[in-house]
């Protein structure tokens, strides 16, 4: 088989849910069973490079919030197209956060890395995480299409 | 509870989509004047005669802002900021949010509601 459903079941893919304070779910996300890894272990204990006092997990739960309700977010550089776009990866991003992955469908996103910003810059990891997201793409039991194509965010949200 | 409501306590939770939601009604805010009005962050830091890179930090979540900041956003863009909280209904009531500007979707049945939005 080759449903969302289905890798759930063989976990595979993890969907992402939270408490939205009473807000109902409108998109879907995704995550590989590393992302949750990385979020349940070392997330929490990430420090911003700002002076703010939202820590990387808060910045984590806030572009979770907008993404999951529906909330736009085309206009405060929240998302951001990979090159070549043709490719079709996208980064979500936080002041200190980029999240790594592909839309499956029309705001269903699958997450194949998350990371701080300074380490992958430091380490120059984007084409590593993007690599990354194009083989877990390719293996991954899913019908086709496997991929929204493109870099129009109006296609993918 | 999911699996990650269990890595952080309900109210901490609810502070951050707070602070989150109130940032993005700002941001939409500011979106819909460009618009209608050309404002942008500069003509903002002007009026408030603070340097530009201070209100872009504060927009994008690099740096905290505090609530006469929000006020102070809200009324050059011609908004005024608001919030309101309703009393609670139940003793055992989980609080519910809501943002005034856009949100819908709400459950049936909120017991609570913070109410916020820039107008």
């Amino acid at each position: 088989m080759s449903t969302l459903r289905e890798r759930r079941l063989d976990q595979s893919l993890i969907l992402f849910e939270m408490n939205l304070q009473g807000l109902r779910a409108t998109r879907e996300m995704y995550l590989t069973p590393a992302v949750k890894t990385v979020i349940c272990t070392d997330l929490r204990s990430w420090k911003s490079e700002w002076d703010t006092s939202e820590t990387p997990f808060k910045q984590f739960s806030s572009l979770m919030d907008r993404y999951l309700t529906g909330e736009r977010l085309n206009f405060e550089e929240s998302m951001h197209v990979m090159n070549p776009v043709t490719d079709g990866i996208w980064e979500l991003i936080t002041a200190d956060l980029r999240i790594f992955g592909w839309f499956y469908r029309k705001n269903v996103f699958i997450a194949t890395a998350i990371n701080l910003a300074r380490v992958i810059k430091t380490h120059n990891l984007y084409p590593g995480y993007k690599g990354e997201a194009l083989r877990f793409r390719e293996n991954v039991k899913l019908a086709p299409p496997k991929c929204v194509p493109g870099g129009n965010i109006n296609d993918v949200v | 509870m999911t699996w990650f409501d269990e890595l952080t306590n309900q109210h901490e939770h609810a502070a951050t989509l707070f602070v989150g939601r109130v940032r993005h009604e700002l941001l939409k805010a500011l979106d819909e004047e460009a618009v209608k009005t050309r404002l942008n962050q500069s003509k903002i830091a002007d009026e408030l005669g603070i340097n530009r890179s201070v209100i872009s930090r504060q927009l994008n979540g690099q740096s905290d802002m505090t609530l006469s900041r929000v006020a102070e956003l809200a009324s050059v863009m011609g908004r005024r900021a608001e919030l309101r909280l309703p009393e609670i209904r139940a003793a055992t009531a989980i609080p519910k949010f809501e943002t005034t500007a856009s949100r819908s979707g709400m459950d049936e049945t909120p017991n609570v509601r913070w109410n916020v939005g820039v107008r």
